[in-house]
């Protein structure tokens, strides 16, 4: 790193806003898909708008490459620095601006916590709905700029449902403002490709969120089966009759095994599939529909179904699927994680196609997944030490992504491209379709310094995953 | 190219569409938009036949204005030059329909009204109420972006537009999002599209998510003395975890226009959807909030009818005389804005207008402005929305107003980045040039 430019941005965010050691940086050079490492060469942190923009515009003076990070639980290789240069942490950016209930928005900076928006605001009745497994410490920053999802995106949506306004230093080292508290601001929806553009278009450096009212009944239950498809069957029936629960989760039979040996979550460990699933609305409604879900359930060929009798075990039934990703890491040495979308009337096909594509390629595959709205999460389980089984979770991988493409599904539902998928881009997209975000990424980001390599394909891998290790194959509290 | 004749277009663009079904000299004329009359109107009834007239355009550098059923074709700056006038209303087949996936694939001539009619008896809708559903087409609703009272629960357009197939300047045809209701798969072009006036692309196919239709919906009007009053009842309610579908502050003038008689000061219309139990439950609360304030509720018979009267109550009668604007601003504010109209431009009592409590979206229509004042009053009440951050952008105004008039407002900083897409999207500006913000 040239010392200029690193004198220059210690001036801008002062000497405790500087990672330069090799040795900090470590932390930096993945995120929680750990198969990418790419380590930038100097991070900072700055504490403001104006800094970032002072940061950005240096680094575009140097020509160097600008990454931006929130927390760092992208499981895409989103922040990571691939090209080296300079990432810019937002996590001390960490302040709620702004609280207005009446009006159900907040204004806040990009390192608020998902859930310390929540907490700030739950107990007059409201919560920031977005809810990926990560809430806990992934950041607003970082949620928007991937578009999350999280398990009542269902019925919610993903983030890009919430965010009313941003405010971002563009890639052509200008601060703009796009939309706001108030709706019908004339003019392109910029927000809505700025959101899921993955740091590719500048740093997000404020973000106004939609606050939403917490329902007046929530009603929580597991419903067994013995098997994923049948219980996928009974996913696309309650859809199909005109049911948007507030979550429908599924998971299968090594998945619930794990969670059993870890969390005690209190699912049946008998079950070969539980569908956990979660009604909110007005306490009319939701009665109703938990009778209508009941009998779907049971006329699909449900073998039990529990209700979560208050808060305390709604709660545990929900941690063991929050931690359900990391869990698997008691099953598994290592696996390859996927986030494919199939139309929910398709759900039982696709189950039943990645189970014969597993046992085609003699491996494991653990499903937890968004069941209501078709968002798939196969986690292809290997062994790294096993000569050869890398690849094959890797073929396998890829052969499940076609399949959900054939289904009429997509490749991402909610973690993004990233480095991860950058080559899938090109299974969805024509080049005339790309032309067009190419286009997108010119306006915002014309040399290109934004977030590098990272959503559009290069027509090679930008850099070939590697498997890790020894040491934590399955990073501990990770989450999809 | 560039010195093809008159001639040599007009071949060209008859060649590229259906023969015979390309309209020119007075024929294509008596197709104005906004007072301009186009040189050629085209009414392709494939997407090829889009591609291959925009391939047209494109070479030549005409400019074109594309339409739907027309209901809006109106909105944004007159045209400065009209070659060509694409009509997409042929385009109007259902292409896929999923009742299991709660999703639905259409070309964009589609109106709102013929999808009823599909999604009817799956008990599905495309919960979108805007004014005119009958001369409202998908493909008008994306350019526009608008919406209805329903937009207080189901949000708008961009909320239910998933994937498209657009014909680019050039006769490109692209695609962007996919057919799922959850993706994240690049960078999500569908929603550049909504409220783009047609201005980065020809919008030729549309995948919806849909709705399920609540079993029962019922709707009530409560009369208050005053659209304070009103207001501060809608918040209350708003402040419980009762869901409207729907939820308008409505003035006097519109209850007048509705024909609600001896209209009272100001009312709060809501529509609540759900099992009938639930319906029955929340209606209840709202009735007691509204109760306190001294408001009894009226129950709406045929309440459908009755919303696209409200829907229809601020589009312009008087086209000659009628001012109509659109304005965004905080719910809480919503009230502050309706005075600001009306200290500008209306007798109290006589404001047609209808404002979104969950939104603060308002829809107010100004009676019997004079052409030569329009710009004034424009000007006056953005002077006075913008100490509330307030925004008003006018979707018609009399055709005398309009040379000079500007229609959209201020988008800020935004503004240069918008600007720029333009360029990148249609350098040779041939998709309604000069029409939409900023000049674009």
């Amino acid at each position: 790193m040239d010392h200029r430019l690193l004198d220059a941005l210690r001036e801008i965010v002062g000497p405790d806003g500087i990672v330069a050691a090799a040795d900090q940086r470590l932390v930096y050079e993945c995120d929680m898909l750990v198969y990418y490492k790419g380590m930038p060469d100097l991070v900072v942190l700055p504490r403001s708008s104006a800094e970032v923009l002072a940061v950005v515009r240096r680094c575009l003076e140097a020509g160097v490459p600008i990454v931006p990070r929130g927390s760092g639980t992208g499981l895409i290789g989103g922040a990571t620095a691939p090209k080296g240069g300079v990432m810019i942490g937002v996590n001390r950016m960490d302040a709620i601006l702004e609280v207005d209930l009446r009006n159900r928005y907040a204004v806040v900076e990009p390192g608020v916590i998902n859930l310390a928006l929540t907490r700030a605001v739950q107990d007059r009745g409201y919560f920031f709905a977005p809810d990926p497994s990560s809430q806990m410490v992934s950041s607003i920053g970082g949620n928007a700029a991937t578009n999350a999802g999280g398990p009542h995106a269902l019925k919610y949506g993903n983030v890009v449902h919430h965010v009313l306004g941003l405010e971002m230093v563009m890639g052509t080292g200008e601060v703009v403002t796009l939309g706001g508290a108030v709706a019908e601001r004339p003019g392109y929806d910029l927000v809505g490709v700025a959101v899921g553009s993955e740091g590719t278009l500048g740093v997000i450096t404020k973000v106004v969120v939609k606050l939403t009212r917490a329902a007046e009944a929530v009603r929580t239950a597991v419903a067994t089966f013995d098997s994923i498809e049948v219980a996928s069957a009974a996913v696309s029936r309650i859809i199909a009759e005109g049911i948007v629960p507030a979550a429908l989760e599924a998971m299968d039979e090594p998945i619930i095994r794990a969670v059993e040996a870890g969390v005690h979550a209190g699912y049946p460990t008998e079950a070969k599939a539980v569908l956990l699933i979660e009604l909110d609305g007005p306490a009319a409604e939701v009665e109703v529909q938990a009778e209508a879900v009941a009998r779907i359930c049971h006329d699909t060929g449900s073998l039990t179904m529990r209700v979560a009798r208050d808060d305390a075990e709604r709660a545990l039934l929900w941690k063991g699927r929050k931690e359900a990703a990391g869990a698997v890491g008691r099953i598994t040495h290592n696996y390859v994680l996927q986030d494919a979308v199939v139309p929910r009337s398709k759900l039982p096909t696709v189950m039943a196609q990645i189970q014969t594509i597993a046992a085609r390629h003699g491996l494991v595959v653990a499903n937890v997944f968004h069941a209501g709205d078709g968002n798939l999460h196969p986690m292809i389980c290997y062994d790294e030490r096993v000569p050869g089984e890398f690849r094959r979770a890797l073929d396998a991988n890829e052969e499940i992504l076609h399949a959900c493409i054939e289904l009429g599904g997509t490749i991402t539902g909610e973690h993004g491209v990233g480095l991860d998928k950058a080559e899938e881009l090109a299974l969805l997209f024509s080049p005339d379709d790309l032309e067009v975000m190419h286009a997108v990424r010119r306006v915002f980001d014309p040399r290109g310094l934004m977030n590098p390599q990272k959503v559009f394909p290069s027509g090679q891998h930008a850099c070939a995953p590697v498997s890790t290790g020894a040491g934590k194959p399955v990073p501990e509290g990770m989450w999809v | 190219m560039g010195l093809a004749t008159a001639e040599d277009i007009g071949r060209e663009l008859a060649e590229a569409v259906a023969p015979g079904t390309l309209l020119t000299g007075d024929r294509a004329a008596a197709h104005q938009v906004a007072g301009v009359a186009p040189r050629f109107v085209a009414t392709p009834t494939t997407v090829t036949g889009v591609s291959r007239v925009l391939a047209v355009a494109g070479s030549q550098r005409l400019a074109v204005v594309p339409t739907g059923a027309g209901a809006r074709l109106g909105w944004g700056v007159p045209p400065r030059r009209l070659d060509v006038l694409l009509s997409l209303v042929r385009l109007d087949r259902v292409l896929a329909h999923e009742p299991a996936d709660l999703t639905l694939s259409v070309e964009c001539g589609v109106t709102l009204e013929a999808l009823d009619a599909v999604l009817r008896p799956h008990r599905q809708f495309v919960p979108l109420d805007p004014a005119r559903p009958h001369a409202s087409t998908i493909g008008g609703l994306i350019a526009t972006g608008a919406a209805g009272p329903y937009r207080a629960r189901y949000g708008t357009m961009r909320d239910l537009l998933v994937g498209l197939s657009v014909v680019r300047a050039d006769g490109t045809v692209v695609k962007g999002g996919g057919r799922v209701v959850k993706n994240v798969t690049g960078y999500d072009i569908p929603k550049l599209h909504v409220g783009a006036l047609g201005t980065l692309g020809v919008v030729v196919e549309a995948h919806l998510r849909l709705h399920p239709r609540p079993t029962e919906e019922r709707s009530w009007v409560f009369g208050f003395a005053s659209a304070e009053a009103a207001l501060e009842a809608a918040l209350d309610v708003r402040d419980t975890p009762v869901v409207l579908s729907r939820g308008q502050l409505l003035t006097a003038g519109a209850l007048h226009a509705l024909g609600v008689p001896g209209p009272p000061g100001a009312a709060l219309a809501v529509t609540i959807g759900s099992a009938p139990e639930a319906v029955r439950a929340q209606g209840t609360q709202v009735a007691d909030i509204c109760g306190r304030a001294g408001s009894r509720a009226i129950e709406v018979p045929a309440a459908d009818a009755w919303w696209r009267g409200v829907a229809d109550v601020t589009w312009p009668e008087e086209p000659a005389t009628e001012l109509s604007v659109r304005i965004g601003t905080r719910p809480t504010d919503t009230v502050k804005a309706l005075h600001a109209i009306e200290a500008v431009g209306a007798p109290a009592g006589e404001l047609r207008a209808t404002a979104d409590v969950a939104t603060g979206v308002l829809h107010a229509t100004l009676a019997s402005v004079e052409a030569r004042r329009v710009g004034d009053v424009v000007a006056r009440v953005r002077d006075a929305l913008s100490a509330l951050d307030g925004t008003c952008v006018v979707e018609h105004a009399p055709p005398d107003a309009l040379p000079g008039l500007d229609v959209w407002g201020d988008p800020g900083s935004a503004l240069e980045p918008m600007r720029r897409l333009k360029r990148e999207l249609d350098p040779a500006g041939v998709l309604n040039p000069g029409r939409y913000v900023g000049g674009i």
